[in-house]
């Protein structure tokens, strides 16, 4: 295979880890029932705080886990917010996004442009020198790789375990949860947590691997993209997985023509393509169109393809839930 | 207890928990500006001296002030009426842009006697963010995109395209890419003569707000638009037709929305700039979120706000602190207020419970219907595997 596509290819995998994390992280949550949508600002607050305590400590474990809990402390302020003053999730996770993004420019300004520790770059011994594979897939660095064994896990739990049936419950209809003996409050603050922890890993991920380094406003839109990736995804791992790759495959084609001079179009202009296909394919998949396209699909695969395409939320996604 | 006694403690309870939530909100905004003061060696003095200074001390930084407060109202009265009918429009951002866009396309290229110019300027600005938020209507009823995503996908496109405006056609020869060229005298909103104030500017402000007051509390779309943000299922099945009032909801509060940014570019900043909007689309969110979309006290609370935010840059260039302290402030005082009013509600609807629960000889109450928050398309049960 052409390097320069195998390069670009293992470029996507390794760009697409921090959105792939988040957008997993979000997952859980929203699975649970919970809407987090402060990613945006949390993502930039953990990489500034990554960086930070990095930079300070020397310590990237310390980093990680810092910014790790600053994603889990907002997450759990959203779920407190609605299960114990049922206040609108959509409400208090826009001010805490805005809150996060303006507390990651203050405190991180003594940051920017200062040169940092970089997580270490560990290919996997014989692994790597497989073909093609071997360079995209397994000469990365730990976060790497856990962002592609992340959705294998996820897959697993939501789909193939009892406590990812319970975690399907919480989202799809709490009160039959509660009634087989789920513990629904206290099952959705642990996946919130453990998806608000992912959530601040992917920020991490930015400032300690992708992006290294701080500077103002770094991350901004990598959480809105996650948001919309988990829609894009129809709330399942794989396709959320390909989302990612997706969105970040658009832009290294968009930098690769513009080093190639293939199209002789301004970089605003290309950059405006992953948005414009997101916003088509979105169309395309939650209005029905691509249901009502199904009659082209021979009737043997119909079923597979509409599992495919379905997007559909969890039935309580945002919703409170009371014991009666 | 005498009855009348009674009844005074009944109403100074009510009044002291209804804007309780407010004032603990300020305390502790204040009291974590002061921690971050402390810690970044700032006297706090200092801080309200320059505010204070570069805001209310001088006619023309009062002028100032109120030449950014205009734009946030304009904002937040579009909002008012989508917050009322459950919308989210979040694309407010891009759709100020859009409409700074609009009007830069009119007063770069086109000239027409003083009036007509400046009316096809702010016509341009309102059609363009106007049309910007139509379609985030149009994608969340026809298309089943959740009105969040359809927006802030919108907020970047509009970013992108302004940005490719001013690096290609309009950009100005040997420039960066930063500005367009300063519009010429024609094109420019017209100037009070005492202060540096636009009064076509001031009239739309005043007319949105007042049909935003009309049309919420006195009007059947008013009321059509409360009945969509309680229930929008329940709504439709009792005739409101959601779907067109989505679509003109969002359309009059792009309309506004885009005569904001008509008036950063062509009263504010006589050219279209990078990063136009500067913040203030979320900023009118925070307002209206702030306010609980109590249109009396809109102007009240983004007036604040905008006294506020034009204090930011001094703070930068004369104490070393960053314009988002004051970001900062605003987001701990928001998050504050919605936490301590809903901290009142629980409160009150514990009060209410004992009450009912006392009435009715030890019976339990049942308890308050769910919240239902959608997002994305319908809800429904059942989920495949990959």
């Amino acid at each position: 295979m052409d390097p320069v596509l195998t390069s670009t290819l293992a470029d996507i995998v390794r760009n697409a880890a921090p959105l792939l994390i988040a957008s997993q992280g979000e997952l859980i949550t929203e699975r649970a029932g919970v809407v987090n949508l402060s990613l945006d600002g949390t993502i930039l607050l953990a990489a500034m705080a990554a960086f930070a305590v990095t930079y300070n400590t020397g310590s990237l474990g310390m980093g990680i886990v810092v910014a790790m809990l600053i994603g889990m402390l907002v997450a759990l302020i959203v779920i407190s917010a609605s299960v114990f003053l049922k206040l609108n999730q959509i409400a208090v996770g826009f001010v805490l996004t805005l809150l996060c993004a303006d507390l990651s420019t203050f405190f991180g300004r003594k940051y920017s442009g200062q040169q940092g520790t970089e997580i270490p770059y560990a290919p996997i011994p014989i692994l790597e020198d497989i073909p093609v594979i071997g360079e995209v897939f397994f000469q990365h660095n730990i976060l790497i790789y856990f962002s592609l064994l992340l959705v294998i896990f996820v897959w697993l739990w939501t789909y193939h375990t009892r406590l990812g049936l319970s975690l399907r419950g919480l989202g799809e209809h709490p009160a039959a949860a509660y009634v087989r003996g789920t513990r629904v409050q206290a099952w959705r603050f642990v996946y919130v947590a453990a998806g608000g922890a992912l959530v601040g890993l992917a920020g991490a991920s930015y400032s300690l691997s992708v992006k290294l380094g701080w500077r103002e406003g770094s991350t901004l839109g990598n959480g809105w993209i996650a948001l919309a990736i988990v829609i894009f995804g129809g709330w399942r791992p794989f396709r959320i997985a390909f989302g990612a790759y997706f969105i970040v495959g658009l832009r290294a084609l968009a930098l690769y023509f513009q080093q190639e001079d293939v199209l002789n179009l301004p970089i605003q202009i290309i950059n405006m393509t992953p948005w414009v296909l997101m916003l088509v394919t979105l169309i395309f998949v939650t209005s029905g169109l691509a249901e009502s396209l199904l009659v082209i699909v021979p009737p043997r695969w119909r079923p597979a393809a509409q599992n495919l395409l379905r997007a559909k939320p969890p039935a309580a996604l945002g919703s409170n839930f009371e014991r009666s | 207890m005498t009855a009348f006694r009674k009844i005074l403690i009944q109403i100074s309870s009510n009044t002291v928990l209804g804007i309780l939530p407010l004032f603990v909100g300020i305390l502790v905004a204040l009291a974590a500006i002061l921690l971050i003061l402390n810690n970044e060696n700032v006297e706090p003095r200092a801080v309200y001296d320059l505010i204070y200074e570069r805001t209310l001390s001088l006619p023309e930084n009062r002028a100032n002030v109120v030449d950014f407060w205009l734009p946030i109202l304009l904002c937040c009265c579009g909002l008012l009426l989508t917050f009322t009918a459950g919308l989210w429009n979040i694309g407010i951002e891009g759709q100020i842009t859009m409409g700074a866009v609009g009007a830069t396309s009119i007063a770069l290229f086109v000239e027409l006697p003083r009036n007509e110019q400046i009316f096809t300027e702010l016509f341009m600005a309102g059609a363009a963010g106007g049309t910007w938020a139509l379609f985030t209507g149009i994608m969340r009823t026809r298309g089943g995109v959740n009105e969040i995503f359809g927006g802030v996908a919108m907020n970047f496109l509009a970013s992108s395209f302004s940005s490719y405006l001013l690096v290609a056609p309009w950009s100005p020869p040997n420039a960066t890419g930063s500005a367009t060229v300063r519009f010429p005298a024609n094109a420019i909103l017209p100037s009070m003569d005492d202060y540096r104030l636009s009064p076509i500017t001031i009239y739309i402000t005043l007319t949105a707000f007042i049909f935003v007051l009309l049309t919420l509390s006195g009007s059947r779309w008013g009321l059509q638009l409360r009945a969509m943000g309680k229930n929008e299922k329940s709504a439709q099945m009792l005739g409101v037709p959601t779907e067109r009032n989505i679509w003109l909801a969002m359309l009059i509060c792009g309309i506004m929305a885009g005569l904001a940014g008509g008036h950063l570019v062509l009263f504010r900043r006589a050219n279209l700039p990078a990063n136009v909007s500067g913040g203030i689309g979320f900023l009118s969110l925070l307002v209206v979120l702030l306010a609980s979309i109590r249109v009396r006290w809109v102007p009240f609370v983004s007036f604040a706000f905008a006294l506020l935010y034009s204090a930011g840059l001094p703070l930068r260039t004369r104490l070393q602190l960053d314009a988002s302290l004051i970001g900062i402030f605003l987001g701990i005082l928001v998050f504050c207020v919605l936490i301590f009013d809903g901290v009142r509600q629980r409160l009150k609807e514990r009060v209410e419970q004992r009450k009912l629960l006392a009435a009715s000889g030890g019976e339990k109450s049942p308890p308050p219907p769910t919240v239902e928050i959608q997002i994305g398309q319908e809800a429904s049960s059942g989920s495949g595997s990959n």
